[in-house]
């Protein structure tokens, strides 16, 4: 801002004839101009743009009642503008800053203007918002003078002291000679008041707050007008623009000038206010088809109405004016607004009253909106509130109505209904506990006692706990997540599809963890990579790390581990005795196959060295002993894979969570059910052979089998080992079981067999009730009988097969016959055959996987479309639904009252709107809500 | 923690009542499951289908609530001991045991030389029809013992049917199929249905369908006389026809073992299953369309599960059935040589698992009399059964349906009612096209690819003239060329289409004056003004 002063000033000062305000201040008669221009300039602005108004109402934080100040305000910024156009930007800044201006202002006017332009556009950008700028422009310099004695017309408060010296026409003399001013300009340029002017300003926005009276002292020239700049800065500005411009004129002398200061000081007190108000006037004036004219002309009594000269008055009176007119409100002081605006002002009001009035109703009509039916004339509010629906005993709820009073009170008289004053009677009573004291602090002894004993208990248990070993901890865990299993698996069975609440939470929770990993690869992972914003942007740091510990977190969910429960554990809450205790190997294993890769990533890393590094033969060496580590490498890491995987057979987890792993490991899960349920068998029967077992599962199970080079082997046995094991000991056990599996299968055929004796033998009988013995006997007789040339199963089968391939994928030849013969006639047969299958073309069908028949044996399903039935459905999914589901979710239920209870019937079918008829619809008078 | 856990488990007594209510009612009455609102974006339609669901969950509550309306219960044979057999249980027995009233609808009836008898009862199982073989046609109100009409056709009679009430019948004879009323006037003859074998009445749709010696399945409104379509089965004499009252569909038996599934919109059996090694001598059908059983000349009797098209089991009967018959409460009416068997519990919808019965739950007959057709009464436990000796009503408890819904059949209905059912009847009619395997599929969204609609439309087609249209009209006072030339406007625009509407006016003009005139002439002087212009 300061700068934009800078630019300003020394052009204003060379025109003007003032010589020492010259340089702040512009000249009068470019003010008027200036606000003609803006009044005009505002007409169209606010045409245009009608919110400005408000926005800058609030921005100056006036009070909203007051249309006219903020109006005037407005007509004195476009007037500052016109003085000068950067000077706007300028006039709004700050006090302190204003005080800088003068300051620069003497030093520039020595060295004149040299940064003329950068100011202005600087000044234009600040005001760019404003319109006002726009419809200066648009005002050119003819129409400048040609509006300009309009402006003379309603004068500043400058004049107004002016006037008060003269009468009314020194008045109009010295607007010329302001106008002769901007002729004059050149000449002003270094004027000594300069530095005076400047420390009154400074003083003067120093003391913000002071009254009129001081304001006036210390201003050398036109104080009063000083006392206009007190409330707001832009005013301040104004003020003292309009101030400087009576400054300006260099004919008035020290004596005129304390006369003045006399005539200042004598003003009432409100001058300020006054001032302020006069300084802007103009914004009342309306703009005409003519242009500009002024609403209220100039008034001498204004002036004059202060003034306590006698010659003055005399003077006045001479002028046919009576100034002694005692008026509490100046009738000019709120002159009407231009018709448009006003009627803009009318209708945003009326705008808003009216919706006002029309909100109100807003919540009724959405209610009437989404009621399902409504039926008019409409019920009163009351008496809606009050239909429940429900029959209620007049006992538990207070009367509602008149008549239910009414009732109440009958029954109460008749002793039908409990009255008020018996119910409290009967609550009071109600027979008190009659306990003595010591009845009650033996009570509470014993409970304290009881108490005692259980946290006793308690203490104890928790000790117990912390005592058993480390293997008992892992038998009684592996205990209890397999009995949490099957219980799970049980609620899952029972409640699975009833509990939906926890399956959302699960799926929320799911979904909560992909999101989280969102940024695994996204842009922002990306930048923050290439950016390295991390290393100092501590949020951005979080957020990578958090972003690793879920991806890590995610990753071990996937092998199997619990995410949740080993990042803890990780995090460092080794409490857990029993957790680290299990976890051992495994962290062991992860921290060898960590050593491995460091081993790995190190020698690759090996790769640039020195010049002697580099040559032929070290490069090979290099290479030799790089395969050598690297196949040592593999070998541990083959061991040690093999390794856990026999580890992990041999234990069968229970907690194996997570990705299920299909292909030749499965092998192991399916190894334990087949054991156990063997086990169960022959516990039942042949419980001898259990311990003959035991030292083979013992043997499977045992972990003392170094890892190394014979783990490797021993894999692929132990995933063969169930095969073998059940076919083992049924060799061994004297074909006992071979016949115990036999039997089942023999049982459905009808016979018995009988437990086998000494010898080994068993007999077999066959089971004649059963009639499936004489089914049997008789279907095969049928079947002889209805053979017939071909049995009607494969002419059946055959049939479906031809079906099939005839609605199968066809490839269908489309060359056109003729096509490529050439001779006619005499074509060889292979001639014909090369032409054939020129254009081949598949025909789409139902592939024989896909038929709806694929698994069904003696059935042949059509899957022809039924093209009748297809004038029955939707060709499109009707509007407002989404999908498929929900259109046809919304037809599924039938509304016939074949189909449904009466109630349901009617109210499907009511129709929405309901008139009663005979009945005179009134327009709701008030809302309903 | 687990204080408060508890507490949030502790759920009132109240609303786990009423919450196991609601699933008991929606899983009864409910259809299909709920879709999930919370995922619908937008509001308003979020916010319709959520009203919906809930209405749906209050019809179905409604629904069971409105069960303590079913007042009757269905009776049951139930054996003392473990050595009891309700098989065993006597006719005599059981009307010993009964009250008079019920006692009286086990009656017998003895016709013996024009037999055998084929019987029908009405849907509300008011009326029956008995037909003998050799032209004996009897109508009669069974619990009153009224006779209808009787009448002798002299001609064989092959089946014989109810149409949409008690007000006629069809009966299929030696060539054709006749329409009487009740009182035995022959209203109509159907000389598209020739040789008659099996008539089937479909009551909602208003179609007869009839399959002859040709084994053309013939479908016929009843309600506009007709033949809506011809479907040859291609498979020679049919042995067995039936209706699945669930969706409409006709089941052929055909003497290779198969069941043929038609509908009258596709030409081509819509599903085809091998059911017996030979002739399918009669099926079933329960009321829920899940279950078919049948019998075959292999002495078979197989239940299908015909909604997956699976075998259920199959039971061994020792002569081959010759009828059979699936009551409301899903009883099955077997009858073999000169025996009847009542299975109960063949199929079970509920189960998962179907079980192998072992032994039946009632039997009748042994004594002589060659069972020809068995059929079960509506509403009743009766099973009518008819032999070369004439006709029984055999009761049989638990097989009918104990509480009717007299808003759909009502077997007490007066004359009003029936007329007014049958009005009703006929405004709700099904199209014949909205028979299909599954019958929920009205309205659904057809899911056929683009391509697939594209093909199907006939692009080949003639574009229709709608001049040519017009001129055949029939024509009043004002012309409908006149008023097409008016409504088109275009006034100073003459193309073709213009010049023919032009010309087809002038020549409908001058054939009109013409004709006024022949007129004119032909009234005479004297009355030549009464001659008519666009008479």
């Amino acid at each position: 801002m300061t700068i934009l002063r800078i630019a300003n000033m020394p052009p204003r000062i060379s025109r003007s004839s003032n010589s020492n305000s010259a340089s702040v201040s512009k000249p009068k008669p470019a003010k008027k101009r200036g606000q003609k221009r803006a009044l005009n300039a505002f007409a169209i602005a606010s045409a245009q743009n009608p919110e400005k108004l408000g926005v800058r109402r609030s921005r100056l934080g006036q009070t909203e009642d007051d249309p006219q100040d903020r109006k005037r305000r407005r007509v004195n910024e476009s007037e500052d503008e016109d003085e000068d156009d950067e000077e706007e930007g300028g006039s709004r800044s700050q006090a302190k800053k204003k005080k800088t201006v003068r300051r620069d202002d003497v030093g520039e006017s020595s060295e004149g203007s040299d940064s003329e332009g950068n100011a202005w556009t600087l000044g234009h950008v600040d005001q760019d918002d404003d319109s006002d700028i726009d419809s200066d422009d648009a005002f050119g310099e003819g129409d400048d003078e040609l509006f300009a004695h309009f402006s003379f017309s309603g004068s500043s408060k400058d004049r107004k002291a002016k006037a008060s010296s003269s009468s009314r026409k020194p008045s109009k003399k010295e607007i010329e000679v302001d106008l002769n001013d901007e002729s004059n300009h050149s000449g002003s340029d270094s004027d000594s008041s300069l530095g005076e002017d400047a420390v009154d300003l400074a003083q003067m926005l120093d003391d913000y707050e002071a009254s009129d009276d001081e304001m006036a002292d210390s201003n050398s020239e036109g104080g009063s007008d000083n006392g206009s700049d007190d409330d707001e800065d832009e005013d301040a500005a104004d003020g003292h623009f309009s101030n400087s411009s009576e400054d300006e004129d260099d004919e008035i002398d020290s004596q005129k000038l304390s006369r003045l200061q006399d005539l200042v000081s004598s003003l009432h007190p409100t001058t300020a206010e006054e001032g302020k108000r006069t300084s802007t006037m103009y914004e009342s004036m309306t703009p005409s088809a003519a242009g500009i004219v002024s609403s209220e002309k100039f008034d001498i009594r204004d002036i004059l109405k202060n003034t306590s000269d006698p010659q003055l008055a005399k003077a006045s009176k001479a002028t046919g004016v009576i100034p002694s007119q005692p008026k509490k409100k100046d009738p000019k002081l709120e002159p009407a607004l231009p018709k448009l605006q006003r009627d803009k002002l009318d209708r945003i009001a009326a705008n808003e009253k009216a919706k006002a009035t029309l909100d109100r109703w807003v919540d009724t009509v959405k209610h009437m909106r989404r009621a399902e039916h409504v039926t008019f004339p409409l019920q009163s509010n009351e008496a809606a509130a009050h239909q429940t629906g429900y029959m209620l005993p007049t006992i538990t709820t207070a009367p509602i109505t008149s008549l239910e009073s009414t009732i109440n009170s009958i029954l109460e008289e008749s002793g039908l209904a409990p009255s008020q004053a018996k119910k409290e009677k009967e609550y009071d009573d109600l027979p008190e506990t009659n306990i003595s004291v010591q009845e009650v602090l033996a009570r509470r002894a014993d409970l304290r006692r009881a108490r005692e004993l259980i946290f006793q208990e308690e203490r104890r248990a928790k000790r117990i706990k912390k005592i058993k070993s480390k293997s008992y901890r892992r038998v009684h865990r592996r205990e209890r997540e397999r009995l949490a299993a099957a219980g799970q698996d049980a609620f899952a069975e029972d409640f699975g599809d009833m509990d939906e609440d926890e399956k959302e939470t699960h799926d929320r929770r799911r979904a909560e963890e992909r999101m989280g990993a969102k940024h695994r690869d996204s842009k922002w992972a990306k930048q923050m990579k290439k950016s390295g914003r991390s290393i100092w942007d501590d949020e951005a740091r979080s957020g990578v790390t958090e972003m690793a510990r879920r991806n890590e977190e995610l990753r071990r969910r996937m092998t199997g581990q619990d995410g949740r429960e080993g990042s803890s554990a990780e995090s460092g809450s080794a409490s857990e005795v029993e957790d680290s205790d299990v976890d051992e190997p495994t962290t062991q294993l992860r921290e060898l196959h960590k050593n491995l890769k460091k081993l790995e990533a190190s020698e690759f890393d090996d790769g640039k060295t020195s010049s002697l590094a580099s040559m032929k033969f070290m490069k090979k060496a290099e290479a030799a002993r790089q395969a050598q580590n690297e196949a040592d490498i593999k070998q541990i890491r083959r061991e040690l894979d093999g390794g856990s995987s026999s580890e992990e057979e041999s234990e069968p987890e229970a907690n194996n969570i997570g990705r299920m792993i299909f292909g030749p490991t499965s092998k192991k899960a399916a190894n334990k059910p087949t054991s156990e349920e063997r086990n169960e068998f022959e516990e039942a029967e042949y419980s001898e052979l259990e311990e003959e077992q035991m030292p083979e599962q013992g043997l499977e199970i045992d972990p003392s089998v170094p890892m190394g080079s014979k783990a490797k082997a021993k894999a692929p046995i132990a995933a063969k080992r169930p095969q073998t094991k059940e076919t083992t000991p049924s060799i061994m056990k004297s074909g006992l079981q071979t016949a115990a599996a036999s039997k089942k299968s023999k049982k459905e055929n009808g016979e018995v067999h009988s437990k086998p004796d000494q010898a080994g033998w068993v007999t077999v009988t066959y089971d004649k009730d059963s009639d499936s013995e004489g089914e049997d006997s008789s279907e095969e007789i049928l079947r002889r009988a209805f053979a017939g040339e071909e049995d009607a199963e494969e002419v059946f089968e055959k049939e479906k097969a031809e079906i099939i391939a005839d609605e199968d994928d066809k490839i269908v030849d489309q060359t056109i016959p003729g096509w490529g013969s050439w001779v006619g006639e005499g074509l060889s047969k292979r001639e014909q055959k090369r032409n054939k299958g020129k254009v081949l073309v598949k025909k789409e069908g139902i592939k024989p996987e896909d038929r709806k028949d694929a698994k069904l044996k003696n059935v042949i399903i059509n899957q022809k479309r039924v093209r009748k039935n297809v004038d029955y459905m939707a060709s499109t999914l009707p509007f407002p639904f989404t999908n498929r589901a929900e259109y046809e979710r919304s037809i599924r239920m039938p509304i016939g009252n074949e189909w449904n209870v009466k109630k349901t019937y009617v109210e499907s079918t009511k129709p929405r709107v309901i008139v009663k008829p005979g009945r005179v619809i009134l327009p709701i008078d008030k809302p309903l809500i | 923690m687990a204080p408060t856990s508890k507490q949030q488990q502790l759920v009132d007594a109240d609303t786990v009542k009423l919450k196991a209510h609601e699933q008991a009612a929606t899983t009864e009455y409910g259809r299909g499951d709920k879709i999930r609102t919370k995922s619908i974006k937008d509001k308003k339609l979020r916010g319709n289908l959520k009203a919906l669901e809930e209405k749906f969950k209050d019809a179905a509550i409604r629904a069971k609530d409105a069960e303590i309306l079913l007042e009757h219960n269905e009776g049951l044979l139930e054996p003392d001991g473990p050595l009891e057999r309700t098989y065993k249980v006597k006719q005599e027995d059981i009307l010993a045991e009964v009250s008079t009233e019920t006692a009286k609808k086990g009656f017998e009836l003895k016709l013996e030389e024009l037999g055998p008898y084929k019987t029908s009862y009405t849907r509300n199982g008011r009326q029956l029809l008995l037909a003998g073989r050799k032209g004996h046609i009897a109508t009669m109100d069974w619990r009153d013992g009224a006779l209808g009409c009787e009448i002798q056709l002299q001609e064989t009679v092959r089946d014989a049917t109810w149409l949409h009430n008690s007000l006629t019948f069809a009966v299929a004879q030696k060539k054709y199929v006749y329409i009487y009323d009740q009182s035995g006037v022959e209203i109509h003859r159907l000389d598209k249905h020739i040789e008659v074998q099996f008539m089937e009445f479909l009551p909602f749709h208003f179609l007869l369908s009839t399959i002859g010696n040709a084994g053309y399945l013939k479908y016929t409104d009843t309600s506009t006389g007709q033949l809506v379509t011809e479907l040859p089965t291609k498979l020679g004499t049919p042995t067995s026809l039936t209706q699945n009252p669930h969706n409409a569909i006709m089941h052929v038996g055909h003497q290779n073992g198969t069941v043929t599934l038609w509908s009258p919109n596709s030409s081509t059996p819509l599903v085809k299953m091998l059911a017996h090694r030979g002739p399918v001598r009669s099926m079933g059908i329960d009321r829920d369309g899940r279950y078919m059983v049948s019998t075959g000349s292999d002495s078979k009797m197989a239940v299908w599960d015909i909604r997956m098209f699976k075998p259920v089991n199959t039971y061994f009967l020792r002569t081959p059935g010759t009828s059979l018959d699936i009551s409301d409460r899903n009883m099955t009416a077997v009858s073999w040589g000169t025996q009847v068997t009542v299975w109960k519990g063949l199929f079970d919808k509920n189960k998962a698992d179907q079980e192998k019965v072992q032994s039946p739950y009632m039997a009748w007959g042994g004594e002589g009399q060659r069972v020809e057709n068995v059929q079960w009464c509506p509403f009743e436990d009766i099973l009518g059964v008819s032999h070369d000796k004439g006709f029984t009503s055999v009761l049989v408890p638990g097989a009918g349906e104990p509480n009717f819904d007299a808003l759909e059949v009502n077997p007490y209905e007066t004359k009003k009612q029936r007329q007014e059912s049958e009005v009703r009847g006929l405004m709700n009619k099904l199209q014949p096209g909205m028979i299909s395997l599954n019958p929920e599929f009205v309205g659904t969204i057809d899911l056929a690819t683009h391509i697939t609609k594209q093909r199907e439309k006939d692009l080949d087609r003639k574009p229709e003239d709608k001049i040519e249209q017009l001129k055949n009209r029939g024509r009043g006072r004002n012309s409908a060329l006149r008023r097409l030339q008016r409504k088109r406007g275009m006034k100073n625009v003459i193309d073709e289409r213009k010049v023919r509407i032009e010309e087809m006016r002038k020549k409908q003009t001058t054939r009109e004056q013409d004709r006024l005139a022949k007129q004119q002439e032909q009234f005479g002087p004297a009355l030549s003004r009464f001659a008519q212009k666009g008479g």
